[in-house]
Parts: C-alpha cells; sequence; structure tokens
C-alpha cells in the first residue's frame, strides 16, 4: 500500500450542542469522529438523516465552533487558528450547501452573486471581473444571459451549478458538499456530480461528500465513512466496504438500498 | 382597482408632504392671524374654507397643520425604525446572552399599553415637540425590534448567509449585502403603519392639550379647538377630521398594496 | 371507477409570461392499476395531480376534461368538488413535515375527518383508534397524543396517508411521498401504501422523481416531460426496455445503474422548443423531430412520444 497525503485529517472531532432552555438535555451530535482525506480524493460520509454527518461538515469550515477535536488542514490545526489569521483558509476550504432555494440571496442577480468572492477577496482580474466572471461560467454549462436573472427565477439544478461556479472562483483546495444533489432530480443529480468528478480530474480539488443515498456515494466516492447517531462506525475503501461490510448497521444500511432496487 | 386606489392614495401622501414641506408658500394667510370680527365665518374668495372661532383662515392652518404632523409622523418613525433596527439586528443576528437580555427588556416595554406609556412619559417630561418625539419612540422601538429580530432569525438559517461567511464575509459584510436588503421590504409594510398611528397619536395628544400647545396649528389642536363651536357650525371639525383621515387611509392603502404586492411576488416564485 | 384525462391543457398567467404547464394530456388511470407519475420538478407531474383535485391556485386555466367514472370534474362548481375531495378522491401531500398542523395532536387530525363526516365524539375516537391499529401503529393510544414533531419522518407520512384513507376514497393521489427522505424512511412508506392498497382497495396515482420506489410500487409508469407525456409502458418495460431517449437517459442517470448524464437542461416553460420538445437533448435527433412534434405512437404494449417509432 502506497503512503498518500492526506490533506484533511479529522481526529477526535466531537459536538455537543447545549440545551436550548433550562432543564433540557445536551445534546451530542458528533462522538469522536476521526477520518483522514487524502488529496485529489473524495471522502464519502454517509449516514441518516440527524446522525451529526452535515454537524462535521460545518465544523470543517467553521461555520460553528466544535466542541472538542482537532482538524488538521495540509498540517495546520484550524480549529486553534484565531478568527484573523483564518481568513487565508476562506479561499483554500469551501463548502457547497444542501438547498439551492436558499442558496444565493434571492434580491440579488446571478451576476452580483457571482461577484462576491471578488469583492472580498484579492482575486485576479479584479478590474475587469465581469468578463471573467463570463469566460468562467462557461466551463459550469451557464449560459451567460442566466447572468442578468434573479436567483429566484432560475432553477435549482443551474442554482447548485452557480454556487460551485463561485466556489471554484476562489480556486479551493478542498470543498464540503453537504448533500449537494438530494433536493435535485436524477438527472440533474447526475450532471452536477459528473462537473464535479470533472473538475477533480482538471484542478485536483478534494471533497468531503456527505449524503443519506448510498448508491450515489459508492459511486462517487474512494472511501466511506458510515455514521450513526454521531458516530463513525465503520470505514474503509468504497469497494472494501461494500465488498465486506463488518458492521450489522452498515450491512442493514445496504440491505435497506438493494431492497429498493429488486 | 387595488393599483387604481394605491396611486390615488401615493398621490394623496406625496401631496400632503409637498404641502407640508412648502405651506409658507402655498398657504393663503398667516395662520395665527386673528380677527375677532371675522369668526367663524363661511367659506368666501377670501377664506376659501371659512374661518374659525378667532377668526383665523382655516385653509391655511389645515395647511400648516400637515406640516407639524407630517414632519412629526415621518421623523418620530424614521427614529424608531433607527432603534428598532439596530436592536433587533444585533438581537437576532448575534444571539447569545445578549439577545436574552434584549427580549427581557422588549417584553417589558410592549406589555405596556402605548397610548397609557406616551401620556406616561410626556406627563414626566412635560408637553412640546421634543417630548412627544421621545415619547412615540421610547413606546413603540420594542415592536419594530422584535419584528427586525424575528425577520433576521429566519434569514440567518439561509444557506446564502453560510455561504457568505464560508466565503470569508464579515459580520458586517453580511449584515449589509445579505441580511438588511432582505428584511428591508417587509419592514416597509410595517412603516407605513407605524406613520399612520404615529399622525393619530399626535393628534391624540394634542388634542388632550399633551402635545403641541395653541396657537400651533395641528390638526388635533384644531379639533380640539373645535369641540366647543362644531354644534353651531360643522365645518370646523370637518375640515382637520377629514384631512386627518386622508392621511391615515391613504398611508394604510399604501402598506396593504405593498403587502399583497410583496405576497404575489414570493407566490409566484415559489411556483416557479 | 377509472379517471380519464382527456386533452387536458393547463396554462399558468405569471408576471413573466404565460407557462404552459400540461400540454393536452391524454391519460387514463385504470383502477386495477398502479399508476406513476414520473418526471423532473417542472415537467407538469404535480400540476397535474392537483389538477384531478380541482386545487390549483386563481392564475390558472384549465382546459380539456378529467371524468372520474361518468363524471366530468373540470366544470363541477367548488361545492360538488368538495364532494368529491377526500370521500372519493384523497391526496397525500408532499412534505409530512408541513403538511400536519404541527399545534394540534395527532389524534384530533384524524378525528376531524370523522367528525366532518358527522360522528359523534365517541365514536370518532374509536374509529381513529382502529384505523392507526390497521395502519400498523402498535401503540395508538401514545401516538394519538402525539404532536407531529414528536413523531418520526417516515411515521409523520403515515399519519397523512391514514388521515387521507380514513374516509375510504377509492383514489389516492400521492404527491411526492418520498422526496428528501433516507433508505429506511423510503422503505417504510413503501410498505405503508402496499397496506393500504390491500386493505383499502383504493386505486393509487403516485407522482415522484423517485425511479426506484415507481418501479417497485407501480404498474403502470407514464414519463412527463415539459408538460407533455412522452411514453407510458408497465414499471417493467419501462426499465428493462426504456423506448424513448429520455426515459433512457433517465433510468441511465441513476448511480446505480452508470449515472451518466444526459446533455443540457430541461426547456424554460417560456420558450418551449419547436418539433419534439426532447430535440435539444436528444443523442438521435433528426430533421423531422426539430420541425414536427411527434404523436403519442402505440408500441406493444405502451406508447411513446417518438419519430423513430412511426
Amino acid at each position: 500500500m502506497c503512503v498518500v497525503i492526506a490533506i484533511l485529517e479529522v481526529k477526535n472531532l466531537s459536538k455537543t450542542f447545549r440545551a436550548s432552555r433550562l432543564g433540557g438535555k445536551a445534546h451530542r451530535a458528533v462522538e469522536n469522529v476521526s477520518f483522514a482525506i487524502p488529496a485529489g480524493q473524495t471522502y464519502g460520509l454517509m449516514g441518516e438523516s440527524g446522525c451529526g454527518k452535515s454537524t462535521i461538515g460545518r465544523m470543517i469550515v467553521r461555520l460553528i465552533p466544535a466542541t472538542k477535536g482537532q482538524v488538521f488542514f495540509r498540517g495546520a490545526d484550524l480549529l486553534a487558528i484565531k478568527q484573523r489569521a483564518f481568513r487565508p483558509y476562506r479561499r483554500r476550504i469551501q463548502m457547497l450547501f444542501q438547498h439551492p432555494s436558499t442558496s444565493l440571496n434571492p434580491r440579488m442577480t446571478v451576476l452580483d452573486s457571482l461577484r462576491e468572492p471578488f469583492l472580498l477577496h484579492d482575486l485576479p482580474g479584479r478590474d475587469c471581473m465581469d468578463d471573467r466572471i463570463r469566460e468562467h461560467i462557461e466551463s459550469f454549462g451557464l449560459q451567460s444571459e442566466l447572468l442578468e436573472r434573479r436567483t429566484s427565477q432560475v432553477s435549482g439544478g443551474q442554482i447548485q451549478r452557480i454556487v460551485l461556479a463561485r466556489i471554484m472562483l476562489l480556486e479551493p483546495e478542498f470543498i464540503v458538499l453537504d448533500e449537494p444533489t438530494s433536493m435535485l432530480d436524477v438527472s440533474v443529480q447526475a450532471q452536477m456530480m459528473f462537473l464535479l468528478q470533472e473538475l477533480q480530474e482538471r484542478s485536483g480539488v478534494s471533497y468531503l461528500l456527505i449524503s443519506h443515498d448510498l448508491d450515489l456515494i459508492r459511486r462517487c466516492s474512494h472511501r466511506i465513512g458510515i455514521m450513526k447517531e454521531g458516530r463513525l462506525v465503520e470505514q474503509n475503501e468504497t469497494e472494501a466496504l461494500f465488498g465486506a461490510p463488518k458492521q450489522a448497521y452498515t450491512q442493514e444500511l445496504i440491505y435497506n438500498f438493494e431492497c429498493m432496487k429488486n | 382597482m387595488k393599483k387604481f386606489l394605491f396611486y390615488c392614495a401615493l398621490t394623496i401622501l406625496i401631496a400632503f408632504i409637498f404641502i407640508g414641506i412648502f405651506a409658507d408658500l402655498i398657504a393663503p394667510m398667516d395662520p395665527d392671524a386673528i380677527n375677532m370680527a371675522n369668526s367663524l365665518a363661511s367659506p368666501s374668495a377670501e377664506h376659501l374654507l371659512g374661518t374659525d372661532h378667532l377668526g383665523r383662515d382655516l385653509l391655511s392652518r389645515l395647511i400648516y397643520g400637515s406640516r407639524s404632523s407630517v414632519f412629526i409622523a415621518f421623523f418620530a418613525t424614521g427614529c424608531t425604525l433607527l432603534l428598532g433596527l439596530t436592536i433587533g439586528l444585533v438581537s437576532g443576528y448575534f444571539g447569545g446572552w445578549e439577545d436574552q437580555l434584549i427580549q427581557g427588556v422588549v417584553n417589558i416595554f410592549q406589555g405596556i399599553p402605548s397610548t397609557a406609556f406616551v401620556v406616561a412619559v410626556l406627563g414626566l417630561l412635560g408637553p412640546g415637540i421634543k417630548s412627544l418625539l421621545i415619547a412615540i419612540v421610547v413606546s413603540s422601538w420594542a415592536r419594530f425590534s422584535r419584528v427586525v429580530r424575528n425577520q433576521v432569525l429566519g434569514i440567518r438559517e439561509m444557506h446564502y448567509i453560510e455561504g457568505a461567511r464560508a466565503m470569508g464575509g464579515s459580520n458586517l459584510y453580511i449584515i449589509r449585502r445579505h441580511v438588511l436588503p432582505n428584511i428591508l421590504l417587509p419592514l416597509l409594510v410595517l412603516i407605513a403603519t407605524r406613520i399612520g398611528s404615529t399622525v393619530l397619536t399626535v393628534a391624540a395628544m394634542s388634542f388632550l392639550g399633551l402635545g403641541l400647545r395653541a396657537p400651533a396649528s395641528d390638526w388635533g389642536i384644531m379639533i380640539n379647538d373645535a369641540k366647543l363651536y362644531f354644534v353651531n357650525d360643522f365645518r370646523v371639525l370637518l375640515a382637520p377630521a377629514t384631512c386627518l383621515t386622508l392621511f391615515c387611509l391613504s398611508i394604510n392603502l399604501i402598506a396593504d398594496y405593498l403587502r399583497d404586492h410583496l405576497d404575489n411576488d414570493a407566490d409566484t416564485a415559489r411556483i416557479l | 371507477m377509472d379517471i380519464r384525462v382527456e386533452d387536458l391543457y393547463v396554462r399558468f398567467a405569471t408576471l413573466s409570461g404565460d407557462i404552459e404547464a400540461v400540454n393536452h394530456v391524454d391519460l387514463t388511470f385504470s383502477q386495477d392499476q398502479i399508476t406513476g407519475l414520473i418526471g423532473e420538478s417542472g415537467s407538469g407531474k404535480s400540476v397535474l395531480g392537483l389538477t384531478i383535485m380541482g386545487l390549483l391556485q386563481s392564475n390558472a386555466t384549465v382546459e380539456g376534461r378529467i371524468f372520474l367514472g361518468e363524471r366530468e370534474l373540470i366544470s363541477l362548481s367548488e361545492k360538488d368538488l368538495c364532494a368529491i375531495r377526500g370521500r372519493e378522491i384523497a391526496l397525500v401531500a408532499q412534505n409530512p413535515a408541513t403538511s400536519l398542523n404541527p399545534s394540534q395532536k395527532v389524534g384530533r387530525q384524524i378525528e376531524e375527518v370523522f367528525r366532518l363526516a358527522g360522528e359523534g365524539k365517541v365514536d370518532s375516537t374509536r374509529r381513529t383508534h382502529e384505523l392507526l391499529e390497521r395502519m400498523g401503529f402498535s401503540d395508538s393510544e401514545r401516538v394519538m397524543h402525539s404532536y407531529p414533531f414528536e413523531l418520526s419522518g417516515g411515521m409523520c407520512q403515515r399519519i397523512l396517508t391514514a388521515i387521507a384513507v380514513a374516509a375510504h376514497p377509492r383514489w389516492i393521489i400521492a404527491d411526492e411521498p418520498t422526496k428528501g427522505l433516507d433508505a429506511v424512511v423510503r422503505n417504510q412508506v413503501y410498505d405503508t401504501f402496499c397496506m393500504v392498497k390491500e386493505q383499502y382497495n383504493v386505486s393509487l396515482i403516485v407522482i415522484t422523481h423517485d425511479l426506484l420506489l415507481a418501479r417497485k410500487f407501480c404498474d403502470q409508469i407514464v414519463v412527463l416531460y415539459s408538460g407533455r407525456v412522452l411514453e407510458i409502458n408497465t414499471a417493467q418495460a419501462i426499465f428493462n426496455n426504456p423506448r424513448h431517449p429520455y426515459t433512457q437517459g433517465l433510468i441511465a442517470s441513476l448511480p446505480h445503474l452508470g449515472m451518466r448524464p444526459m446533455p443540457g437542461f430541461s426547456a424554460a416553460f417560456t420558450d418551449q422548443p419547436s418539433g419534439c420538445v426532447f430535440h435539444p437533448r436528444c443523442p438521435y435527433i433528426d430533421e423531422d423531430c426539430r420541425k414536427i412534434e411527434p404523436k403519442l405512437i402505440p408500441v406493444e404494449e405502451g406508447s411513446v412520444r417518438c419519430h423513430r417509432y412511426s
């Protein structure tokens, strides 16, 4: 087995949500989760809704603080970095969200939304950003007449592409994909995942793919982690995991999916 | 039909604002010029709407009245908005113990009936335009901030806020670019109704003698003045009352239309 | 009683122009078969279901005819439609989380159906118990006194189905029953529907973009695209031998069957292509496809709207 360099390594990550009111129970959303993602690969995180997989994604991107644990990105512990010093990482680590309907500000046009990376970061070609945007979105299968539309008049599949195009303007090294296609139709899902794989081959970006669709995860990930109630119950290379699932829960999940297909 | 009413209302509102601003140029006479010999005169070429019990030109008093009413209404609403918006934004966006504290204060303020509150504050500060403004702002910011907070709480959960943060947007950037534009339109409706009720509050306080003081011309004072004479000459009551009603009606129609229109927009977007 | 849709056309007037959501659709839903309506969002499948229920918003124009047995539904008054809704055709709405009243206990929401049918309080409660037990809730007492948020997504879906069958309708229209649900819950939904079909002898129309559910549960499948029927066939045939290029593309898009993407996007409602609606994305495009809209052509047991089969 060859040694691959991990771009991201999660160690003993935990998150406990405080009780929302007095007397309520604290909720342990994530408990001691550890995994590593090799550069240029996709790690699939699979679990039922409410198992804490999205919480992990949000902690990595530092949208919510972690209770315990470390996240190493190219050797640097992301969770230990001060707010101010974290800013450069905001370019290198990005996140794609589940619901297209709220992924873009409804009061803005598509063009305004795509300009945001230029306003927030010192990207090359800032002076002629509109031209750069026009050129850039073509490779995402988006036409330039879309740019003038309000985001509320664009279909879900196109919104996910727009958001992805916007993320790619920042040239990130790592993207958390939080159920990127669960709200899309199968045909649009196939297009989206194809686009994501193409981007990976071209730019070497790594993904953490969070999904509850085992078929999708199997198709698109190099390595898979199975989560249940905040814990990572099993992880392995994709084919090894499907070939010989060790945990009863994994077997049950696979069985449930096979059920649907027969 | 709704659209027609909206434009009528808008025209009336703009007319009131215009009249208020250019009162000195438009008013045919000095609103405070007393002429006891000509009291309670019927409309004539000289006094288009006649005169009141002191012989002052009714039309000119109405025109100057709209100045004070409209000015106070807009200014007070503006101040309320500024205070309520800031507090509501902080409370809704940042959450945590600040939010809990602010909501506690808001609850107390909201528990007090607003008219009684205004009267109490005016009693404490003494009548006058400044205390009237303070009283109105103090008694109504809480509701504003509550609405703003609820809107912000809804928007805070949206992916585009998370997305902007993930791209490195600061809190200020996110509030300015993503939060404010999305709460402003629903707020517009609230602002409009607020202006209407402020005019009524001003008139009511002036009527009670707690707001503006005679001889200043204000619709509330005019109604107060008229209460002794309207049995003989209904005109003196009718004129300021009509203005008051017209102003509030137009504001409410505008608010109504805006609300319907905004909802419609949201509906269409949802179907598509 | 079959549901027959004849030359149905539905148009919405919106600010950005007219939208033709259902375009001259002829369909027969046979009472002995479960029909699956599949298609992407924007294919008009949900609109078709709502039109049968007479539940479209005011900016919709409906032309054509819908028969329930001998009765024509479109020309019925709102009052007559109310008598049909729920009692003859019931709807299981899309999102269980928002379709149940969050502030009312589940039991009361089910009892309401019996109360509306004119039954007394004691009887309604008794029948609610019976219904819940029949729907496979072993602890109906606890479920009745729960609020929707205290139940899982699959259970809420089952409650919604229970409400739909409470009045013993002949037909149930299920709108996207598995949207956004994970595998375990999806299987539960499937089991519920199977049970309902057996116990209540209802006919079902399942509107879904979940191809796997459609294959497993439906007898007949109708493929919709841009408001038009592109292919009708048995579930077996649709999956084993898809005829229309769009159906082929859909099935190839499934993750476990290759996940090969189709080129292009579905046409915007406001500017639809001439000729065949699918021609801009079709790998077999021909000169005719650009100009002439194909008719629905019978092929063996099914039918397909494509020039290649004429």
